[in-house]
């Protein structure tokens, strides 16, 4: 009994490692969804001139085929955005993109970082000139960009610490106690 | 005052069964309907900024950069083909204006359609081979010109007691005689009447020649050498025109030079002269290609 007992708190520090590494790495992926799907709302605003709620629909509906998890939460709140303008017409768009953002915010493995950069995007989305609305949508990329340079080194570095953290945690408590 | 309370109003009028023609805002000042043709101030609060903000952020679909072109046009054209006239201070590029910001002043024009107005001008615009002529309808503004071609556009189109239906292009530059939301027409303009919406005439006409291959090509308010330089191809193609220019008279033709070259090669069959008064769509001249009198709509007879 005190062994099975051991080797479950073992195998429960091993896997704080791995959830710990998998949580950059969920991160990761969600950030680059966010950054594919705001590179083709850009292109289908400034090619196609689409209107944002058209431009959130069609991407949302696009993204959300086949997709399952917490990578479903980033089209369906597109899709949410472009609900609630329906809903309530005399609302703007910064102050529901900002209520969204801050709902998935709480929802999502998304660092503070990541919050800010989507809240000052939807600040300027929608009232500007065409022009100032693609270096919006540049400056976000830029953002996105960057913090995914920087996302990749520390997977690479801390994924590799948290497991072998966990493990080496898990080994010397399993000698410790028995 | 807000969106929703000004939306409740406006149904509240719709209810009672009035025809709200426009809507006035001004940031600062009482809110005018213009409703059976008289103008009605809304009491309670004035309009103000927030507003005029709620309701551009409303009809552009929180998309003020998707109307752009329309912005530096000064009008938005929104959902039922109803049209936004904008005013506020204006951004210059050298001698073109770039843009228009602190927009202050909303004139919201509601759409109308006049279904049939064209029924008793349509024999004076077929000819004897059963072909439409080519027509010019000329009246100041506001007196219904648009509403007119826009009834004739579809007559032609959908075939009528003195013609059967042919294919009609129409090049909306400004989105007024389709009243286009998002490239669907909301008026009705017959069934076998393509749509070009938002082009320059110039350059729409040729394309609907080449692309569409239509028998009849509608443009509104015409005025320009370029435009009688791209009528005149559109002519050598065997298609007819119809047009729209403002004019009081059929004498004013002569006062404006391109409209007085088209006259002079004899480009239209046809030139309806329309007034404003008694009602807008009266009928006080039909003239031929040498701009003789062929007749008029009586309006007792109408009635």
């Amino acid at each position: 009994m005190k062994y099975i007992g051991i080797l479950i708190m073992a195998a429960s520090l091993i896997a704080a490692g791995f959830t710990a590494a998998n949580g950059l790495k969920d991160r990761m992926e969600l950030l680059f969804l966010f950054y594919r799907m705001i590179l083709n709302m850009k292109g289908q605003i400034l090619y196609s001139n689409d209107t944002l709620p058209q431009a959130m629909k069609k991407i949302g509906e696009d993204y959300a085929k086949d997709r399952t998890g917490i990578s479903k939460e980033i089209p369906e709140f597109f899709l949410r955005i472009v609900s609630r303008l329906e809903k309530e017409p005399g609302n703007p768009l910064p102050g529901i993109w900002k209520a969204e953002t801050e709902r998935i915010s709480e929802r999502l493995p998304l660092a503070e970082a990541d919050t800010n950069a989507l809240l000052a995007l939807g600040e300027n989305l929608g009232c500007a000139d065409r022009e100032t609305q693609e270096r919006t949508f540049l400056f976000y990329l830029k953002q996105t960009e960057d913090t995914m340079e920087g996302l990749k080194e520390d997977m690479e570095r801390k994924g590799r610490l948290y497991r072998c953290l966990g493990m080496s945690a898990g080994l010397l408590l399993m000698i410790v106690l028995a | 005052m807000n969106a929703q309370k000004l939306k409740a109003i406006f149904d509240k009028e719709i209810e009672s069964g009035n025809e709200v023609q426009e809507i006035r805002i001004r940031a600062g000042s009482p809110i005018f309907f213009s409703v059976n043709g008289n103008e009605r101030e809304i009491g309670g609060a004035n309009a103000d900024k927030e507003l005029i903000r709620e309701l551009l952020g409303m009809f552009s679909g929180h998309s003020l950069y998707a109307y752009e072109e329309e912005i530096r046009q000064g009008f938005l054209t929104i959902e039922g083909g109803h049209r936004v006239g904008l005013a506020g201070r204006v951004v210059m590029d050298g001698k073109n204006i770039k843009t228009m910001k602190d927009i202050s002043c909303l004139n919201i024009r509601l759409a109308h359609e006049k279904t049939g107005c064209s029924e008793r001008l349509l024999p004076w615009l077929y000819d004897a081979g059963k072909e439409p002529c080519s027509t010019l309808f000329l009246s100041p503004p506001g007196a219904g010109k648009t509403t007119m071609l826009r009834d004739v556009i579809r007559q032609i189109s959908d075939g009528n007691e003195l013609a059967p239906g042919m294919p009609v292009s129409v090049v909306d530059e400004r989105s007024e005689l389709g009243a286009c939301w998002r490239g669907t027409p909301q008026c009705d303009l017959g069934r076998r009447t393509d749509v070009m919406d938002g082009c320059p005439k110039v350059l729409g006409m040729t394309m609907m020649i080449r692309s569409m291959a239509p028998r009849v090509l509608a443009v509104d308010e015409i005025g320009t050498r370029e435009e009688l330089a791209a009528m005149r191809e559109v002519m050598k193609c065997g298609c007819h025109i119809l047009a729209t220019a403002h004019a009081d008279t059929i004498e004013d033709i002569e006062k404006k030079p391109v409209l007085s070259q088209m006259a002079g090669e004899g480009m239209f069959e046809r030139y309806v002269v329309l007034k404003k008064f008694p009602h807008p769509g009266t009928v006080t001249g039909i003239y031929d290609r040498n701009r003789c009198f062929l007749g008029k709509i009586n309006e007792e007879e109408a009635e």
